[in-house]
């Protein structure tokens, strides 16, 4: 007797773990043809009606719909609305509050659910011609923790359950990946828009540059053309005067006229050094890396000239390496080892002492002199195109080197400077970053 | 223009009149100047190197032995003159200095590409433009062989 009724009883049992087993199986399965339908429909609506249309076959409700917040919070936008053959009249386009049940989803945020609809506080809340509602179950679509919809399922014969309200969660979650989904990609696709408007303004920006350099090529052309031809006039003629009247002339008239070709040379001098400096911001760079040492040597051995005779004494130290365009640097050295040269041409003994270190990510140099220096109250006035601190009785120049100078260490991403004392000589640092990224400068 | 038949050795294609004097002076003082035409355009130049126009009666005699052809030019511009007198079987062998104020790179690689013989530009400072003009003068005239013309 306790045999059979307990064989009786281990079939039901049976049976009941078997459609336990099956129930778990449709739900399994419901899921993941969920999960596959976000991948497929990247329209979110469309989406969300199959997932939607899944959750109320499972759970036995008959009828829903999905909505999503809107922007301030405080309204739900209707996707869809599944009445399940009962009548509605209220018109889902209108707006529609958070508030009652739903916005206890919302507040928590969490599933809930109700099964005695119609004796609960929520029905004051339901419109007229509003479906009627036997039980509501609402599972809030939450990405990041926060809800940003809501999927609401109604009509279920017999009430909902735990079990309902855990089904309904889960496809609530893949409803909300599918939104999350969606926002992404859109996101993505307003950024390459952007992302392809900038560089198309970046491209005429680019040629814009182009034009303005062309015609500051133009505009130096012609600078050197005709500018040049009537000094050639006034410097011959002069000649020619001091030439054929000769014997017609005093040593003052003849005076007179060698300050007139004095400055046409001065003129002519400075027409030159006007392209140079034009011409130095506008080439393009050839980068390599530059053994800077030897630069700096080679610039020693082709000053010579100026020093022969002169007790000038040149110590070279060893300078470290560095990225840049190797004509440049051989002007940079160039500029300030002639005005380092030039500066001590008063001195009995002149010093001068060139050096170099890498600092983080710079290589710093310097050009040490022991001659005439400057002032330091005019140190910014150093780098000026033209601007000079010595008269040209002094030092001869037109002023322009330091500005080259200046000019090409910009381009290569660094920085000068100077420091000097009267009397006593002057130090022109200059540091380089080590290597080059695509600057324009 | 005069010299229609006379033997011309310097063709001076110079449209600026102080740079043409200043040229024709120091090529007098050295005494290169003898038989000197000096046109002032293109145009007049290709006249003259043709004998067309106002040239016509030239058309017996032999080439100058040397063209200074400055590049800044109305009418015809001095790199179209040197293009087709390159160009041209009967004027190409013609030695072409080019002496211009341009010291531009594309002026001095289009002049070599079209065949000058010599590219200077003039110094501003009167005395190494003199100094230029004669040097140049002298080489051209008295050094430098001239092409043996088939006339």
């Amino acid at each position: 007797m306790n045999d059979s009724s307990a064989e009786t009883d281990n079939e039901a049992k049976l049976k009941e773990a078997l459609a336990e087993s099956q129930q778990r199986e449709l739900e399994f399965s419901a899921l993941l043809e969920a999960s596959r339908t976000i991948l497929e429909h990247r329209d979110f609506p469309q989406a969300a009606r199959r997932i939607f249309d899944s959750c109320k076959n499972l759970t036995g409700a008959t009828a829903g719909y999905v909505a999503l917040l809107n922007e301030e919070g405080n309204e739900n936008l209707v996707l869809f609305l599944d009445a399940g053959g009962r009548t509605c009249t209220v018109d889902p386009s209108l707006p529609m509050p958070v508030r009652g049940l739903r916005g206890e989803a919302y507040g928590e945020p969490g599933t809930v659910y109700e099964n005695s609809f119609s004796s609960s506080p929520w029905i004051k809340f339901m419109p007229e011609g509003h479906v009627r509602l036997d039980n509501v179950l609402f599972a809030p679509l939450l990405i990041g923790g926060k809800a940003v919809g809501v999927m609401g399922i109604a009509n279920k014969p017999g009430g909902f359950t735990e079990r309902d309200a855990r089904i309904a969660t889960a496809f609530g979650d893949i409803a909300a990946l599918s939104l999350s989904n969606n926002w992404t990609l859109d996101e993505f696709a307003k950024s390459e828009t952007k992302v392809k408007k900038l560089n198309e303004e970046l491209g005429r920006h680019a040629a814009d540059v182009e034009e303005v350099n062309k015609e500051l090529e133009a505009f130096a052309y012609s600078v050197s053309h005709d500018l040049r031809t009537p000094l050639r006039a006034i410097d011959g003629f002069s000649r020619i005067l001091l030439e054929d009247y000769e014997n017609k002339l005093d040593d003052e008239g003849k005076r007179l006229l060698n300050v007139v070709r004095d400055n046409t040379d001065r003129m002519a001098h400075l027409i030159d050094d006007i392209l140079h400096f034009s011409r130095v911001g506008r080439t393009g760079m050839s980068l390599s890396e530059i053994d800077m040492e030897g630069v700096a040597r080679a610039v020693i051995g082709e000053l010579e000239p100026l020093v022969a005779g002169r007790k000038l004494h040149i110590n070279l130290g060893k300078l470290p390496n560095v990225q840049g365009d190797r004509a440049m640097m051989h002007q940079v050295f160039e500029n300030l080892l002639t005005n380092a040269i030039k500066f001590t041409g008063k001195n009995d003994e002149a010093h001068i002492e060139i050096g170099g270190k890498v600092e983080a990510d710079k290589a710093v140099y310097y050009v040490k002199d022991d001659g005439a220096g400057f002032d330091m109250q005019y140190a910014d006035r150093l780098f000026g195109v033209f601007q000079r601190l010595h008269s040209a009785e002094e030092f001869e120049g037109t002023g322009i080197g330091l500005a080259i100078t200046k000019r090409i260490i910009l381009r290569h991403g660094g920085t000068i400077r100077a420091e000097g004392e009267v009397g006593k000589g002057a130090t022109f640092y200059f540091s380089i970053p080590v290597t080059q990224t695509e600057v324009v400068c | 223009m005069n010299n229609i038949s006379q033997v011309v050795e310097i063709l001076l294609v110079e449209d600026n009149a102080t740079d043409a004097e200043l040229a024709m002076r120091t090529l007098k003082k050295n005494n290169l100047a003898n038989n000197l035409v000096w046109v002032k355009d293109g145009a007049e130049a290709l006249d003259f190197l043709f004998a067309r126009g106002e040239y016509a009666g030239r058309s017996d005699c032999a080439p100058p032995r040397l063209v200074l052809l400055d590049l800044r030019l109305p009418k015809v511009d001095g790199m179209e003159v040197l293009r087709v007198i390159k160009d041209d079987a009967r004027t190409q062998a013609i030695p072409v200095v080019v002496l211009t104020s341009s010291q531009e790179d594309r002026d001095v690689a289009e002049s070599y590409k079209l065949g000058v013989n010599s590219y200077i530009s003039k110094p501003v400072e009167f005395d190494a433009f003199a100094r230029t003009v004669a040097e140049l003068g002298m080489y051209w005239l008295l050094y430098n062989h001239p092409p043996v013309t088939g006339k």
